[in-house]
């Protein structure tokens, strides 16, 4: 019930560059980068994906793991979280927000691109709504 | 309306005055022990100092999550919690909720929501909707709503005491700071001054929400209880109406200097002492003169709210460099001798040492290499020297002034720093960042913002040209000297209020919401942890049981992503059902959170 009002218009621009990512998952470099994701990060991922997509039920869990593991391998756990934190602060109003709307373009795209073409590819087959 | 609260203010005086010497032993003795965090600053100084060692360098690294609590609200949560005895206090930015939690089970004991108009409120708070705390004395506990109500509760069941209007967000007024409270007395401020509002501090007595004294930043001496025989502006009397002179015509009636900072009061002086933000409209064409006394350092005497002293840090500002960060007072050895100092991190850039006592100024030292608008500040005058190249006024309206640093959030924000008297530094979270400033024509309308300014910022990495990209540094400050003793680059800029204990440690949280632990002397990271989510409160620490804890509130604005969503979502059964909230699980509730850290036992 709490789904998608946010993300999924962005998913549906961005389905593109979802193969684009897939495209460069296929590079064994991207895929040798090393499990640097802590244990807590992929824990909270996967339980904030769940409760974004309806809830604790397997084919969310499935999906949110493969999101999450196709994340890892795409950015290092500081883009990650430091494109998080953009993606979240560009939107704050005021002049806070102005410092995160110029700044850190490229890692909040990057960060953007990447999430959401996980997403994206991870729930093709389920109907998130 | 008005005559009937002068004469309450009359009778209330006469009622107070014989027990104002022995008002508040409780506050002092509870401010005076470690096992408490009774008031925002630790102390009346605000030091932001513990003498807790429980936690110290070398175990540091062992910390671990005791509990957490979820507040239940969005958005950005500034300040941090205060501890009396048993009992922990907690804030929310509006609707401003206060929580107090029993820290045996951290149950609810009370939880108080004040019935706001959000739709006046929050479209006139320029910079999210954060409130940085509450204040503890005489068995209240004090909120300063966003929508300016100041309500002091039953500490014990939360029940409402009294509580006092002290704005009109009509007009644009709200609030977001934290009062403190002294002798028979809480002091508070004012927001706005995007919206033209005339800045001011007032007293009420904790009793019942009388006005004692209002003291305006700008405007008449009757208004701003400047007297001009004894006011002095570094050392010089001030003479009659000497804010008025500095403003063209009556411009001063809509001349800012709010006053949403940090408040800090000395016993011995018996001052208070506090910053005034920017002057009205944010476009320095159309504002001639120093308008005297925006971006001022003010020190007032508790009783009568007189200035003794005042000195303006920016006059005629052009680039919304308030004033209103923390003043910290500390004892400091300068010159062979031992002051009684005020040190205060501007906006502007510059770190400012005063004697308290006198307000002569000792040290003006930036505090970020990257600083230009200023080479450097007159000590005789007191004048910053401007560079005209980044002077907004000098370029002009309609033109765009570039690479000016610091950015009007300033190099540092309201989050206050630090200080250490086991290794005489402050502890400072910093911004690193730099902006274009263009001003524009701007018509005043009461409630409407008043700003006459666009700027964008970027990393100030990019004007000074040494290829590095962080928006903020965590440094060590040697206020004796005014020189960086050391400095931590941060990817973003740090909006957490620091801690520094007796265990030669140093607290600060980041924007990736990392609570992390550096080493006193030397600036190492000895312990990070990943919170829920960034971190822009303030660091504090108390004991429960005997045993130290370290508590830090997270949660920023903007809209909540997937991988960013407000909270985890626990078993919600009950969330939301009426009077039921004293059972609901301490998990349920989404939005920010309190992280509680101690040593594994």
């Amino acid at each position: 019930m709490r789904t998608t009002s946010v993300v999924k218009p962005a998913l549906r621009i961005l389905a593109v560059a979802g193969f684009a990512s897939l495209g460069a998952n296929a590079n064994p470099s991207v895929n040798d980068k090393p499990n640097e994701f802590p244990t807590l990060a992929r824990v909270e991922y996967v339980l904030r994906c769940m409760d974004y997509h309806g809830g604790q039920v397997y084919e969310n869990m499935y999906s949110c793991v493969c999101s999450i593991d196709r994340i890892a391998t795409e950015l290092s756990y500081d883009e990650f979280v430091q494109g998080e934190v953009l993606a979240q602060l560009r939107t704050t109003p005021g002049e806070r927000g102005g410092l995160f709307r110029e700044g850190g373009k490229e890692l909040v795209a990057k960060y953007l691109e990447v999430t959401e073409a996980a997403e994206e590819s991870c729930f093709s087959s389920i109907d998130p709504a | 309306m008005k005559r009937r609260l002068l004469i309450t203010v009359g009778l209330a005086a006469a009622l107070m005055a014989p027990a104002l010497s022995t008002a508040n032993p409780e506050l002092m003795e509870l401010m005076g022990d470690p096992d408490n965090w009774a008031i925002w600053g630790g102390d009346y100084g605000g030091q932001r100092y513990s003498e807790l060692d429980e936690i110290n360098t070398r175990n540091v690294g062992d910390l671990q999550v005791a509990w957490t609590f979820s507040t239940g609200v969005l958005r950005g949560h500034e300040g941090g919690p205060l501890v009396i005895g048993d009992t922990l206090y907690i804030h929310t930015p509006f609707p401003n909720k206060v929580f107090a939690i029993n820290q045996e089970d951290q149950s609810i004991i009370w939880r108080y929501e004040p019935v706001q108009d959000a739709e006046e409120t929050i479209p006139v708070m320029c910079c999210d909707t954060v409130a940085r705390g509450l204040a503890y004395a005489d068995g209240k506990i004090f909120l300063q709503q966003a929508d300016t109500t100041l309500v002091a509760l039953d500490a014990k069941t939360g029940k409402e005491i009294w509580k006092v209007k002290n704005g009109d967000p009509k007009k644009g007024e709200t609030n977001t700071n934290a009062p403190i409270v002294v002798k028979d007395k809480i002091i508070t401020g004012i927001s706005g001054g995007e919206f033209g509002v005339r800045g001011f501090v007032v007293a009420y007595d904790i009793s019942d929400g009388s006005v004692a004294w209002k003291g305006y930043s700008v405007g008449s001496d009757k208004d701003t209880l400047i007297d001009p025989r004894t006011t002095t502006h570094l050392g010089e009397r001030v003479g009659s109406n000497s804010s008025i002179k500095t403003w063209e015509g009556d411009q001063w009636e809509i001349g800012g200097g709010t006053t949403w900072g940090w408040y800090s009061y000395d016993p011995d002086t018996n001052l208070v002492y506090y910053g005034s933000g920017n002057p009205g409209t944010w476009n320095p064409v159309v504002r001639p003169g120093d308008n005297r006394w925006s971006m001022t350092i003010f020190a007032r005497d508790l009783d009568t709210g007189k200035v003794k002293w005042l000195y303006q840090m920016t006059p005629h500002d052009e680039w919304d460099f308030d004033g209103v960060n923390e003043m910290i007072l500390a004892d400091l050895e300068i010159g062979g001798k031992t002051r009684k100092t005020l040190v205060h991190f501007d906006r502007n850039g510059f770190g400012y040492t005063l004697d308290r006592v006198t307000g002569e100024l000792l040290v003006a030292e930036k505090y970020d290499p990257a600083v230009n608008w200023a080479t450097h500040v007159d000590m005789e005058t007191g004048r910053p020297e401007v560079v005209a190249q980044y002077s907004t006024h000098q370029t002009g309206e309609d033109t765009n002034t570039e690479d000016v640093c610091p950015a009007a959030l300033g190099s540092k924000d309201q989050q206050p720093a630090a200080f250490s008297p086991k290794t005489k530094l402050f502890y400072v979270p910093t911004n690193h960042v730099c902006m274009d400033y263009e001003p524009f024509e701007v018509e005043y309308v009461a409630g409407q913002p008043y700003v006459g300014a666009t700027l964008s910022m970027f990393p100030a990495g990019q004007v000074t040209g040494d290829g590095s990209t962080n928006l903020g540094n965590f440094i060590a400050w040697d206020a004796s000297k005014g020189e960086i003793a050391w400095s931590l680059p941060e990817p973003f800029s740090v909006w957490s209020g620091a801690l520094a204990t007796a265990g030669d440690v140093v607290f600060y949280g980041t924007l990736e919401g990392y609570l992390k632990a550096v080493d006193a002397k030397t600036g190492k990271e000895l312990y990070k942890f990943k919170t829920p989510s960034g971190i822009i409160g303030n660091v504090n620490t108390w004991t429960y049981n005997g045993k130290q804890y370290v508590g830090v509130l997270s949660g920023i604005g903007g809209w909540a992503g997937i991988g960013m969503a407000a909270g985890l979502t626990g078993d919600t059964e009950g969330l939301g059902a009426v009077g039921a909230y004293k059972s609901l699980d301490k998990y349920t509730q989404l939005g920010g959170v309190l992280t509680v850290f101690a040593l594994p036992d």
